[in-house]
């Protein structure tokens, strides 16, 4: 059990999704990963109030925000990198195959000639097994893709932040259906995150509890490699493959999918402003491609059983 | 909801808009009378007319708005009732919310800081004027300030409230922005972790405070909702003189 770093996690109940504060506590420097922008998408209006209740913290303990890590580009919820940076400073980081996904979702949406499919939107991109600093604690990137392939996982000290790979026991695991998602390649993901040591503190990225129990959202390997219901030891790949395909095959649209990518490919900056200048984001008509051979309405991020 | 946190570095007051997106109505707490034009551009920035100015309490500090905004824009003045200004057009009271557009104002009376002082709830956010600051609150030793009165409105008012609230104060002397309840009754030093009322007020009784320098001309200006007093000495000029930056908090 590490006393080197303090994690606090901030939980937004509108898209399940747990945001974390993660400092050394000897230099007070930190990462936050994954920060919501809240987004009305009747109104188009944004706010910030989930991203000031990790500011709050980041303020009263007089951290100094290092790090913006991003876990991989979601697509359920729009990311307050930007209100961050502007407020507590930071780099914002994510996977290096964001390239692949921002080639993928420019063409979808049609997007501007000036933005390039590069990721220069960041200010980092992690390679595979980068070791990085938090003040003095050291880091690691884990390129852990299937949801999508630009999934990264940070380890720090004894804590894994697995974004969108495994849920809480009770939960499972994320869907692989979007474009450039893949089950298998979850999969094995999953059993390399499965081989950190168990007693590893593993942090999910969303939570959508079962009726009767409140969200939670730190679990361990061990507790995983034993209870989670889609990838517990002794799960093989077929299995599971044909287990998360005939699920991702039931799931719906994620509600925000369309507004979250636009965003959150350009790291969390809204698109330019037209010529008078509001800035609008797009919804590509009979476009969206439908993941995992799915019906007609097909995702949502969650696997719940 | 439309939130923006501006300050007016002056005094060091933040002033907030509230604005309903579907009527682009608006609401500014506590706005602050050299930072007129900064406050009416961010409105036009976006988008929004100004409907309400709402004050906490009679500030000591600074020249409210109210007024000035009233004349340029035709807002009406929020203010708490029981301060009875002829002056203020709606009267803020417990359980009478303020709606604005969809926007929803509850008035948490929490005297102390001065006996007319209120806080203002919309929907996750608290809005704690001088009651309640980030690591602090305001002082209890002028405009019938309480020590007594202001432990009340902050442990059973303030407190009760949602720990997730966010608490937005109208102040913040090093560059803060905002805290949570949670936060707040954790660790505020004067009155988080379970500080006893002896204990607040042996705090407040020997904080040594200055005189505070523009309280002579700041509370009959503001009891006229925003008047600024005529013959101002050089050094509190800026007080009424428009704001050269402007930051946005």
């Amino acid at each position: 059990m590490s006393s080197r770093i303090t994690t606090r996690a901030f939980f937004d109940r509108s898209t399940g999704t747990v945001s974390y504060v993660v400092s050394d506590n000897a230099s007070r420097a930190a990462a936050v990963i994954d920060p919501v922008l809240d987004y009305d998408f009747r109104s188009g209006h944004t706010d910030t109030r989930s991203a000031e209740k990790l500011l709050a913290h980041v303020e009263a303990e007089r951290l100094r925000v290092e790090w913006i890590l991003e876990t991989h580009a979601h697509a359920d919820h729009l990311s307050a990198a930007r209100h961050v940076q502007q407020r507590a400073g930071g780099r914002i980081a994510i996977g290096e195959n964001i390239r692949e996904v921002q080639a993928t979702f420019r063409k979808l949406f049609n997007f501007e000639r000036g933005f390039l499919p590069d990721g220069s939107q960041f200010d980092h991109l992690f390679r595979d097994g980068e070791v990085f600093r938090i003040g003095e604690v050291e880091a690691k990137a884990m390129l852990v893709p299937g949801h999508t392939p630009a999934d990264m996982a940070y380890l720090i000290e004894d804590s894994v932040f697995v974004g969108d790979t495994l849920f809480m026991p009770d939960v499972g695991t994320a869907r692989a259906d979007f474009p450039g998602g893949d089950a298998a390649t979850l999969y094995r993901s999953i059993r390399r995150l499965l081989a950190l040591p168990p007693p590893t503190r593993m942090y999910v990225c969303h939570d959508y509890p079962p009726a009767g129990r409140e969200a939670a959202w730190e679990t361990t390997v061990g507790e995983q490699r034993a209870r989670n219901i889609h990838a517990h030891d002794g799960t093989t790949e077929e299995g599971f493959v044909a287990m998360r395909q005939a699920r991702d095959a039931t799931l719906d649209v994620p509600t925000l999918i369309l507004p979250s990518i636009q965003v959150n490919l350009r790291a969390g900056r809204m698109p330019p402003a037209d010529d008078n200048g509001v800035a609008y984001l797009r919804i590509p008509i009979n476009a969206l491609p439908r993941g995992g051979g799915a019906g007609p309405s097909d995702t949502d991020p969650r696997s719940t059983p | 909801m439309i939130f923006r946190q501006l300050l007016e570095p002056v005094s060091s007051t933040y002033t907030y808009v509230l604005g309903c997106p579907e009527t682009g109505e608006a609401i500014l707490v506590d706005p602050v009378v050299n930072s007129i034009d900064r406050d009416l551009q961010v409105l036009q920035g976006l988008g929004l007319r100004l409907a309400y100015t709402l004050d906490t309490h009679i500030h000591a500090d600074h020249i409210t708005a109210a007024l000035e905004l009233k004349k340029r824009t035709g807002s009406r003045i929020a203010a708490p009732a029981i301060d009875r200004l002829p002056c203020v057009d709606a009267g803020m009271e417990e359980g009478r919310p303020l709606r604005v557009g969809s926007i929803t104002v509850g008035g948490l009376h929490t005297p102390g800081h001065t006996d007319g002082h209120f806080a203002y709830v919309v929907g996750e956010r608290v809005f704690t004027g001088d009651a309640l600051l980030i690591d602090g609150c305001g002082r209890t030793d002028f405009q019938n300030g309480d020590a007594g009165a202001l432990y009340h409105s902050v442990t059973q008012k303030l407190f009760a409230l949602a720990d997730e609230t966010l608490v937005y104060p109208a102040h913040d002397y090093s560059g803060r922005h905002v805290s949570s309840i949670a936060q707040e009754k954790a660790r505020n030093p004067r009155l988080g972790g379970g500080k006893s009322l002896a204990e607040f007020r042996q705090i407040m009784a020997t904080l040594n405070l200055p005189y505070p320098k523009f309280i002579d001309y700041a509370v009959p200006g503001n009891r006229a909702c925003g008047v600024c007093p005529a013959g101002l000495p050089d050094e509190l000029q800026k007080y009424c003189a428009p704001m050269a930056e402007s930051p946005q908090g």
